[in-house]
């Protein structure tokens, strides 16, 4: 388990801990309620403590080909990204860029999880043990007990980082069948930052592959951050992700969850307000085709008054895909002046594809304002009378609504090089709609 | 300056004023269920051999099970073996009982005249015909020979087991089988009465029917059975009322509600529920855990639940619909009440299943004191329902900082065709509208029992006028003393 990392004791004892906990309770079934419409028995044969031994470099042609994709991934724009790249569970220094409070980026640090370890283990302790005992289920256990790498990215009081910072996790045809990267992020007061995850599947063909991934955000006083998850796994890949943001007084969130590839996709999210004043905006969109499955998890905690929260998530499902959505909005009993509101919104394009939404307002204060609404609809007959009466052919009229509808969760990216990529992804993923 | 909390802890503090007791002789077995409990419950009603197959077979089917956990609510576990399960007025002994209303015990009489329910039906001025049933057992049907002249029948459940037994065998758990959850099982193998209702083809009843239940005697529990059977192109409005004594101890009521409407049938089903809630302490109480289904079997059928959930410590009940026939209709109105620390889980669930099927649910929760108050509702559109439309609005209001208000909808959507649409929202009623209302002269305790109405209008148009009047008097009284 993880022997890449050089490994702390404590940091061992964790490991065993969790283990032994994954041992004891296995795989969340359906029959937990957080589970309740995505099931992972497909991973029931999976064998999750294969480890492979580990490697610090990579064939040529493997190289050649991470490289092309990064080239088609990049968002050098008006700012050259700073790039960290992990290949198959692993950090890849080669291809990466590292930030070591050099003077042109003063105050801000981007490192692998590993070399962290190695060279500034202080402050990795306390988060990684808060996670372990807030872990709900085996997922998660599973995570700490074999994360191998990840990304740390430390930003210092008051600097705001003006270019974005690129986590690229690529999984090629190796043989190695899981993935577990555990990344930490750290926006101290004042700060402001970017940061895109992307998760890149490069082979089709792939046989089942894992990858399980969890972030944690720290957002101190005033602390800005956008942070965008891009999932474009191999059709037969498994993600399973974890975000969990900690927000401190006046600190303002922004985060997104596109999700296009993979068979099994589940992202969870827990925003927790931990001081007054603070905000979280929350945009969603899960496409799913053929016989994918995508579950959005979604969990707002208002455990502080006056904090705001917006949630908007959309689904497009084609084939027989299945889209889940479960949002929960908890407000604390002296939470008073919260403000939360929730959208799901769920389109389905063929006979097979099916969408349960769950959005849920748990609320213990008097002085709030919570609204949630869900849909379940399909194309407006009108809009598509309307398109095609003005020559445009049925198959353009689909296609225009449907990415109209998806844009709406698009146009909410700051950034213009992402959202176009984003968007042609979309296109492609979306293929034919008739 | 006065806030609208003053005036919300004046109207939350209120008393229950059904809580007295009736000082009656009654016939009680002892606490506990067993096979031979069952038998001689089954045989004090001299029911017929199929009934006691299906209660044994239930009471195993029931030992089996396990008492679910995963509703909204919290109380200390129930000892099923001390709950007494037959408790009659004596002097509704079987086969001695009153051959008609006049020979009605007066004791019973004068309770049910406290209650504000006449069984007197000379005296009665609007045509609304009463099941009474008190404890274990009806102790009198109003307006049956009336309504038998159209074909309606309307009667005790241990009637209709002796008078229609092939009724009876064809539609009891056609709609709530014996094993669809912990509570109808143990219903099912422990029911002792309850009423029963059968409207032949093409009739429209003339009157609303009601049945009012009544839980008098102490330590008992009371497990009825509703069965309603709406044939093709007929039409029935029927009442359930509520009430029971203070006391100290929880009181535990599970009853199973069917209804099944053919082709064309129309069945408002609507609900006061006023069991007594426990005092202001949260000592005491009924448990309300019911099931409540209808099955919409018939094309263009239709079944609407109403209800009104403003007593019992804690309400666990989901009146649901099964839309089987092509373009059945299924409607749930619902406003659901709690204060002090009175506790709701509660909400609906549509299942399309027909062709062009058509749901609406509108709920609106009030949650004062500190009560709890959940909405749980599924919508779920099968594969075959081509063009299910639905609508859901779940509203809640928060008076006071001490309650909770949860909403905890599933829409499962299975057919592309199907729009769903769900909303929701929670608040609190705000200074601005209370200063508007003081401004134009009204008091401040009127003015929350004004806005609180209009926050229930929509629900509360669903009723029939004399309920509608009597549920709004109720949502005023059950907010007294809770304001706060």
């Amino acid at each position: 388990m993880g022997k890449t990392l050089s490994t702390p004791d404590w940091l061992s004892h964790l490991r065993q801990d969790a283990w032994f906990a994954f041992e004891k309770q296995g795989l969340p079934t359906t029959r937990s309620e957080d589970w309740k419409y995505t099931s992972l028995s497909s991973l029931k044969e999976f064998d999750f403590r294969a480890t492979d031994a580990p490697r610090y470099s990579w064939p040529d042609p493997v190289i050649t080909q991470v490289k092309s994709a990064l080239k088609e991934r990049s968002m050098d724009g008006q700012h050259k990204e700073i790039r960290l790249v992990f290949i198959d569970g692993e950090y890849c220094a080669a291809l990466s860029d590292t930030v070591l409070a050099t003077p042109a980026q003063s105050g801000v640090k981007v490192l692998s999880l590993g070399q962290t370890l190695k060279d500034l283990p202080q402050g990795l302790q306390k988060p990684l043990e808060t996670f372990h005992s807030q872990s709900e289920d085996g997922v998660k256990f599973l995570n700490t007990a074999c994360f191998k790498d990840g990304a740390v990215l430390r930003v210092s009081p008051n600097q705001s980082v003006s270019s974005p910072i690129h986590f690229v996790f690529v999984r090629t045809a190796d043989t190695a069948k899981s993935a577990y990267y555990r990344n930490l992020i750290s926006v101290e007061k004042g700060a402001k930052a970017q940061v895109v995850e992307t998760y890149l599947g490069l082979d089709s063909r792939a046989s089942q592959q894992v990858t399980n991934s969890v972030t944690q955000v720290s957002l101190e006083e005033s602390a800005n951050l956008e942070l965008i998850r891009i999932q474009l796994e191999a059709p037969s890949g498994c993600f399973l992700g974890d975000l969990r943001v900690n927000q401190e007084k006046n600190s303002e969130f922004t985060g997104h969850w596109v999700s296009l590839g993979a068979s099994l996709a589940r992202n969870e999210t827990r925003v927790e307000f931990q001081g007054e004043g603070s905000t979280a905006s929350l945009n969603g969109l899960y496409f799913g085709k053929e016989k994918q499955h995508t579950d959005s998890f979604v969990l707002i905690h208002h455990a502080s008054p006056h904090c705001n929260s917006h949630q908007k998530y959309k689904g497009v499902l084609d084939g027989s895909a299945l889209g889940v959505f479960s949002g929960k909005i908890e407000v604390a009993l002296d939470a008073q002046k919260s403000n939360a509101t929730q959208v799901n919104r769920n389109l389905l394009l063929s006979k097979q594809a099916q969408a349960y939404t769950r959005p849920q307002l748990q609320i213990h204060a008097d002085d709030v304002k919570c609204s949630h609404g869900a849909t379940v609809g399909q194309l407006d007959d009108q809009a598509l009378f309307y398109l095609r009466s003005r020559g445009i052919s049925k198959d353009d009229s689909r296609r225009l609504l449907t990415e109209a509808f998806a844009g709406e969760v698009l146009d909410q990216l700051k950034n213009d090089t992402l959202k176009a990529q984003i968007k042609i992804d979309f296109a492609a993923r979306l293929g034919r709609v008739s | 300056m006065s806030t609208p909390n003053q005036a919300i802890k004046d109207i939350a503090a209120k008393d229950y004023q059904y809580g007295f007791v009736t000082d009656i002789e009654a016939e009680t077995v002892a606490p506990g269920i067993n096979e031979d409990i069952i038998r001689l419950i089954s045989s004090k009603k001299n029911e017929p051999q199929f009934m006691l197959d299906w209660r044994l077979k239930a009471f195993q089917v029931w030992q089996k099970m396990k008492e679910p956990n995963w509703a909204n609510v919290h109380y200390p576990k129930i000892n099923y073996q001390d709950i007494i399960y037959y408790s009659a007025p004596k002097s509704m002994k079987p086969g001695e009982g009153p051959k008609n209303l006049d020979e009605i015990d007066p004791e019973l009489r004068k309770m049910f005249d406290k209650l504000g329910i006449s069984l007197n039906e000379q005296k009665r001025l609007s045509g609304i015909a009463v099941d009474a049933v008190v404890d274990s057992v009806s102790v009198a049907t109003t307006f049956k020979s009336k309504l038998k002249e159209i074909g309606v029948i309307f009667c005790s459940f241990s009637e209709a087991v002796l008078e229609y037994p092939e009724l009876i065998q064809k539609y009891l758990g056609s709609v709530v089988p014996v094993a669809d959850n912990y509570f109808s099982a143990l219903n099912s193998a422990a029911f002792t009465d309850g009423s029963f209702c059968f409207i032949p083809k093409g009739v429209k009843c003339p009157m609303e029917l009601s049945t009012y239940f009544r839980i008098n005697a102490s330590g008992t529990g009371q497990f009825e059975r509703t069965l309603i059977v709406a044939e093709e192109d007929s039409y029935v409005s029927y009442l359930e009322g509520c009430t029971a004594p203070r006391r100290d101890e929880n009181q535990l009521h599970a009853a199973v509600v069917e209804i099944v409407a053919l082709d064309r049938a129309q069945v408002k089903y609507a609900t006061v529920q006023n069991w007594y809630p426990g005092d202001k302490d949260g000592k005491g109480g009924i448990y309300n855990f019911v099931t409540k289904r209808g099955r919409c079997k018939g094309v263009s059928s239709k079944i609407s639940w109403t209800q009104v959930e403003t007593g019992s410590a804690i309400t666990w009940k989901y009146p649901s619909v099964m839309l089987e026939g092509d373009n059945s209709v299924g409607e749930f109105y619902s406003i659901a009440l709690t204060n002090h620390f009175q506790q709701a889980d509660t909400g609906t669930k549509m299942v399309h299943i027909g062709k062009n099927t058509k749901s609406t649910i509108i709920s609106k929760g009030i949650s004062a004191g500190r009560g709890q108050n959940t909405y749980r509702g599924l919508v779920a559109i099968q594969k075959s329902a081509e063009g299910a439309r639905n609508y859901s609005q779940c509203d809640s209001l928060l008076l006071g900082d001490k309650c909770g208000a949860h909403t905890f909808p599933y829409l499962q959507v299975k057919n592309e065709s199907a729009q769903v649409e769900h909303e929701a929202s929670t608040s609190k009623i705000s200074e601005d509208q209370i200063f508007y209302c003081k401004q134009r002269g009204i008091s401040e305790e009127d003015a929350v029992s004004m806005i609180v109405n209009g926050f229930c209008k929509d629900v509360l148009k669903k009723l029939p006028m004399e309920f509608a009047v009597e549920a709004q008097k109720l949502l005023g009284v059950s907010l007294e003393g809770s304001v706060g």
